[in-house]
């Protein structure tokens, strides 16, 4: 009886045995036809979704069609698209779901340094990148560790290449006895007199919000300033310790700047607390306001298109190594993680998106410029003498976001602190000091 | 005989109590004791919330006190503090006034407490707006003439700090008074209505008569007050001043948000400042109860 047991537990046993390698082959044999799901990260806002898309129900969203067209073209691949609200917030939601392992396969975040902090969770992807990509996609070195060509890479740009300047109101300029299109001031003497000329109109020439926790209106023209005067370089050797902020005469000369707009009055009185910036200027009740490509729409939409015009910061001297340029470039990215159990298809679809097919129909739904050299003005049925016609000049001829370029530490502390030197209360050698101070802490 | 039996007996009991403990303190240590562990340990390395985690000995310790605006935000975490006196004490006239049922008290007692059921978030947008250059409060300064007070209140350290502490003492007025109020409950009522006979008017009823009967429970609700102002100030802090400007109004707990939860993610940093925080709070607890224990002398 105890022998017939044992041989038919030892028949179930091998049965067994066989049904689990048949299944482990089986499986192995059917992984390419397995479903892939890809979950993807995206920026509510500034990235691929516009400011008039916000309103639409998310399937209408472009980036909605396009993860189905992806989904069409590539059978048995699906693509989650999740929305973070906070773009800043999203670094540290990375982070932590890196850590936790359940990042996303791809995630649309700053780039620069805010995802080189992230390298640890990031993936190099250079092997998977076709070459076409890497030759007609401008923006490599944004999302290539430590800004070194050869270094890893470890996302895509954004298909959006975002540039800052000033909007203004072509009303209150024509009555303040201005014309931006003809004369746009070029020198900072001259851009003051202007904003003395409206002053003196009784409109409030300039407005920002810098106390709103990150000071993205001196990012996006006042850092013009302190670049153009030697270029990035000295920048990321002060960055890195090799060199000294103290020392930077450009960044002081830029701070200096900053502050006489608020202490002459061309800037609101409250810009150190201020949320409302942006509210006045489609309000109608401010002249000009720092802003970019991401804010055309939003400005064309309240005040009407032909009351919008567009003017590149003024050169801060005539000897800076860089003039009539701007601040821009593919300030995000689309990183892939190391959680990603396919990052061969993420690239894939990363690199679908950066398409030329992809980008035009982008710029159906936003005013954008794009990161692909092979896009011409004319096939973005770009209007002579339109805002987006003038944003694709000046494309060709950007300075990479300083912010990205720094380290997230120095960037924190300079955003704290910049309310301060705007308002008199601190001295820009002092904050300069500070970011010196920051860089030994770090 | 009797006397093995009673001992068994005590020692049994004595296992149960401590049987029927030991899950509790399971998960006490588990869910309090090790994520404080962790954090002073974390304080004393260069964590960045993933692999790095080198031991650094004290240099979070140094930089805090050294290279931070440690000083700036311990500063105002005390100033902050300032808002606990206050809502305790138009917490107690409240509780009294209800206690005493004036006229209306039922409406009163349902409103006081409806702060507490707003979001922070949103109160914090309620007093930013308010006091904004162009708020309604700087509006009806000038509207009555009073034009040298519209200020920008929220640019100022002082004047930031005193939105803040206006704002926290708002908040907080209905849960001091809802506390107190649960307080006076064991004070007979033959005590008030006697003190109202032989003549105490309603200072001296509050002062001589409730105080000193509910110093306990006025020692909880202060400890769970100085707790929550240098722990749980955040969603206010930051809807209203972002910290700012500069560090003016930033506290150490908002700090601590800050280098956690910001790209740069000093996580060691962060630990140490939380030790630091949970040193403070600890000392200002017992200090707090060691007075108390002197002064109520009714219990």
């Amino acid at each position: 009886m105890k022998k017939t047991i044992r041989v038919f537990v030892s028949l179930i046993v091998i049965i067994a045995s066989l049904l689990l390698v048949s299944g482990c082959s089986g499986t192995s044999q059917g992984s390419s036809s397995e479903p892939v799901k890809l979950t993807v990260w995206v920026n509510g806002r500034d990235s691929f979704i516009g400011p008039s898309e916000q309103k639409l129900s998310q399937d209408q969203w472009y980036i909605s069609q396009a993860f189905k067209r992806f989904e069409a073209a590539n059978p048995g691949v699906t693509v989650e698209l999740v929305v973070q609200s906070d773009a800043l917030q999203a670094h540290q939601t990375f982070r932590t779901a890196g850590l936790a392992g359940n990042a996303p396969d791809a995630a649309n975040l700053w780039a620069g340094q805010f995802i080189f902090a992230l390298r640890d969770v990031t993936q190099d992807i250079t092997p998977y990148i076709p070459k076409e990509d890497l030759e007609n996609i401008i923006g490599w070195d944004t999302v290539t560790l430590d800004f070194k060509a050869g270094s890893p890479i470890i996302g895509y740009p954004v298909p959006n290449n975002q540039v800052c300047f000033f909007l203004y109101n072509k009303k209150i300029i024509k009555d303040s006895g201005l014309d931006f299109d003809k004369n746009p001031p070029r020198t900072m003497e001259d851009f003051m007199a202007a904003l003395e000329t409206i002053k003196g109109k009784g409109y409030q020439p300039m407005a920002a919000d810098e106390g709103q926790g990150y000071t993205y209106n001196f990012f996006y023209v006042a850092s013009y300033w302190w670049v153009q005067q030697n270029g990035l370089e000295p920048i990321l050797a002060e960055d890195s310790g090799q060199a000294k902020f103290a020392d930077d005469q450009a960044l002081l000369t830029a701070l200096h700047a900053y502050q006489d707009l608020y202490t002459k009055g061309y800037l609101n009185q409250d810009a150190a607390t201020s949320a409302d910036s942006w509210n006045k200027f489609l309000a109608g009740e401010v002249a000009m306001i720092p802003n970019g490509s991401f804010g055309v729409k939003d400005a064309q939409d309240a005040l009407g298109v032909e009351n919008v015009g567009a003017v590149l910061p003024p050169n801060i001297s005539s000897d800076a190594v860089i003039q009539d340029s701007l601040i821009g470039g593919p300030g995000q990215s689309m990183v892939v993680s190391k959680n990603s159990k396919n990052p061969e298809m993420t690239v894939k679809l990363l690199s679908f998106l950066n398409s030329k097919e992809e980008v035009l129909k982008l710029s159906e739904f936003q005013t954008i410029v794009p990161v692909r050299n092979d896009i011409t003005a004319e096939e973005l049925k770009l209007q002579p003498g339109s805002i987006a016609a003038q944003m694709f000049d000046w494309s060709q001829n950007y300075v990479f976001w300083v912010d990205n370029s720094l380290s997230p530490t120095v960037v924190d502390d300079f955003n704290k602190l910049l309310p301060l030197v705007l308002t008199g209360k601190m001295t820009p050698e002092d904050l300069a000091a500070q970011l010196d101070k920051d860089k030994e802490q770090k | 005989m009797r006397t093995h039996w009673s001992s068994n007996f005590r020692k049994t009991k004595a296992l149960q109590g401590i049987l029927s403990v030991i899950p509790v303190i399971f998960v006490m240590l588990f869910i309090r004791f090790y994520p404080i562990a962790e954090a002073i340990y974390r304080s004393f390395t260069n964590w960045d919330g993933l692999y790095k985690n080198d031991w650094v000995g004290f240099k979070n310790y140094i930089d805090i006190f050294t290279n931070s605006p440690f000083w700036t935000l311990l500063r105002n975490s005390f100033v902050l503090l300032v808002s606990v006196p206050l809502q305790i004490f138009i917490g107690l006239l409240v509780a009294v006034l209800l206690y005493e049922e004036v006229a209306g008290w039922r409406f009163f007692r349902a409103i006081v407490y409806v702060p507490q059921i707003i979001s922070a978030v949103i109160i914090g947008y309620l007093f930013r707006t308010a006091f904004g250059l162009d708020g309604p409060i700087n509006l009806v300064l000038r509207r009555i003439g009073l034009e040298f007070l519209s200020i920008e209140w929220l640019g100022n350290s002082a004047t930031a700090l005193f939105v803040l502490v206006f704002c926290l003492t708002w908040f907080s007025i209905g849960w001091q008074a809802v506390v107190i109020l649960a307080g006076m409950t064991k004070i007979p009522p033959s005590i008030i209505e006697s003190a109202s006979l032989d003549g105490a008017n309603f200072w001296q009823r509050t002062f001589l008569i409730v105080v000193p009967m509910i110093a306990r429970t006025i020692e909880y609700g202060a400890i769970m007050a100085i707790v929550w102002t240098f722990t749980g100030t955040f969603a206010f802090i930051y809807s209203i001043t972002y910290g700012g400007p500069g560090y003016e109004t930033s506290t150490i707990d908002y700090m601590i948000y800050t280098k956690f939860y910001q790209a740069s993610a000093n996580f060691g940093f962060a630990t140490g400042l939380a030790v630091i925080l949970l040193i403070i709070i600890l000392v200002l607890t017992f200090a707090e109860m060691f007075y108390t224990n002197r002064f109520s002398d009714w219990e």
